[in-house]
């Protein structure tokens, strides 16, 4: 059951939100033993408030769209007296006083947090203990490897993650569900664990479009408490669903994206005769000169900033941090300023150009990923398709697409430009209409 | 012809703050281990090297926080 169909099955009263939390513990405690998704699960918090929405559902008080949903966040999210580790032997037993405001606008709306999923340390690349349910020897990507891992099997429907590069696109990718992150600014930012100050991103992961939708809608709006945080107008994603006509996306030609493997390719090619058989307009783009240099400033100013961010708690337990966290914290400190700067002015201009380059398009289209997950569980896949456009700040939604001839999942990326989020959910839907959702995972547990 | 030039260019940058960027980790976490970080640091190296050399005009601003304007 997706997260709108839950909502609308508890207030027709035909599912009680203590029978889906029930149910979705059941399989957590069949499942997560294997999969690794969880770092905390909050059983008795959720069963008591999912028995108070329940009767409030029972009397026809419905507190907000996601009345009685499920959810679980990244454990970089703060969550009020429930533990906030961020996969980290540096933050073991902290927990804040306060919730994340993403948190927060979640519950407000009715959703109730059933546990904490892990994350690579701090976001950075130390992977998380979760395994892909799709096969148990393959990365589920990462960062928000548990918030993927966990929505894949079924063990809850809707995850808040973070993408800073592709840290929710990619393992989304990898897991065969939706990944959606927002424009930068349009998701408060506060009470998130920082891995930079100028690229994260709150990002959602679901099994299908109009759940990403509902979370956007939720959450979104000015939050006075995160200085990153846009004035803009929140208008109802949901009703931009599905689109009424055909969308047009601009195809990527870019020798870059050539280097994907050809699986990747393959599935990218005939997703794109489906959509355009359906009605698609596809008109190929070559990407901005600026494209050529985004990567390098998103390495050179997400490193300054990981270890400016860390610099007071790597200055009193750096044997605490994993390998590799620590040398991305170590060598953030040796960049000279002034290739800071510069590396925000491209950012800058890359998203000028990126913005003035998607006018004519509903989206950009190109693979999420270069390759399914790669079969191991020392790193989480690589980040290049997905990070320029978190260093734009640009929204992009990855859905699944098919599967490769090793049945792991494969998935096509929308990208728009800022604050289009209506259109780009509005095609992103479009496509799942054409292209259809995957089966679930081959696990021993149903949903 | 241009290719070459830039690839030489680049390589040449990136050597220059690489050595930079070893001696302030050197001075910083000690020989010993910036050295271990050689690898990880060469790499940065290449990215700030590509940074250095992207034309950029005066106009062109940084940005912290991208949703300034709105």
């Amino acid at each position: 059951m997706t997260g709108c169909e839950a909502a609308a099955a508890i207030r027709q009263t035909s599912v009680s939100p203590l029978e889906l939390i029930d149910s979705l513990l059941e399989r957590i405690d069949a499942l997560d033993c294997e999969i690794g998704a969880f770092c905390f699960v909050d059983r008795e918090n959720a069963r008591r408030q999912a028995i108070q929405l329940g009767n409030e559902a029972a009397r026809g008080i419905v507190r907000g769209p996601l009345h009685g949903v499920p959810f679980v966040a990244k454990d970089l999210f703060y969550t009020r007296g429930i533990p906030t580790e961020a996969g980290s032997k540096v933050l073991k037993g902290h927990t804040s006083s306060f919730d994340a405001t993403a948190v927060a606008r979640l519950n407000q709306a009715g959703a109730i947090l059933l546990g904490k999923t892990h994350t690579t340390e701090f976001a950075i690349l130390d992977p998380a203990p979760t395994r892909n349910p799709w096969n148990y020897e393959h990365t589920p990507g990462g960062s928000s490897s548990g918030s993927a891992a966990a929505v894949a099997a079924h063990m809850a429907p809707l995850a808040l993650a973070t993408q800073t590069g592709g840290s929710t696109l990619r393992p989304a990718a990898f897991c065969g569900v939706v990944g959606f992150k927002p424009s930068f600014g349009r998701v408060s930012l506060h009470g998130v664990l920082p891995l930079t100050w100028c690229m994260d991103h709150v990002g959602f992961i679901a099994r299908d479009v109009a759940d990403v939708a509902v979370a956007l809608q939720v959450t979104a709006g000015f939050d006075p408490a995160d200085p990153a945080s846009a004035n803009v107008d929140v208008p109802d994603f949901r009703s931009l669903i599905p689109m009424a006509k055909p969308p047009i996306f601009g195809r990527v030609r870019h020798a870059f994206f050539d280097d994907a493997d050809p699986e990747v390719l393959m599935a990218l090619g005939e997703a794109t005769t489906r959509l355009s058989r359906s009605g698609a307009s596809i008109r190929d783009v070559r990407l901005p000169e600026s494209f050529t240099a985004i990567h390098a400033a998103q390495h050179v100013a997400g490193d300054v900033e990981t270890a400016e961010v860390h610099s007071g708690l790597y200055a009193l337990y750096s044997e605490l941090y994993r390998p590799k966290a620590r040398e991305a914290i170590e060598v953030g400190f040796l960049v000279p300023a002034e290739l800071y700067l510069r590396a925000q002015r491209i950012r800058q201009q890359f998203r000028s150009d990126m913005n003035e380059m998607l006018e004519p398009f509903d989206a950009l289209i190109l693979p999420t990923a270069n390759a399914p997950a790669p079969k191991h569980l020392v790193s989480v896949g690589d980040w290049k398709f997905q990070s320029p456009w978190s260093s734009a700040g640009l929204p992009s939604i990855s859905i699944p697409c098919g599967l490769s001839s090793a049945r792991l999942p494969l998935a096509i990326q929308l990208v728009g430009g800022a604050f289009s989020e209506p259109s780009l959910l509005a095609a992103a839907a479009w496509c799942e209409s054409v292209l259809g959702r995957l089966p679930p995972p081959p696990l021993s547990a149903s949903p | 012809m241009d290719d070459i030039d830039e690839a030489a260019q680049l390589q040449s940058s990136a050597n220059g703050l690489l050595e930079r960027m070893l001696t302030t980790a050197a001075h910083r976490f000690g020989p010993e281990r910036a050295e271990e970080l050689r690898p990880v640091i060469a790499e940065l190296a290449v990215s700030a090297a590509r940074v250095q050399l992207y034309r950029l005009e005066l106009e062109d601003r940084p940005a912290f926080y991208l949703n300034a304007k709105l």
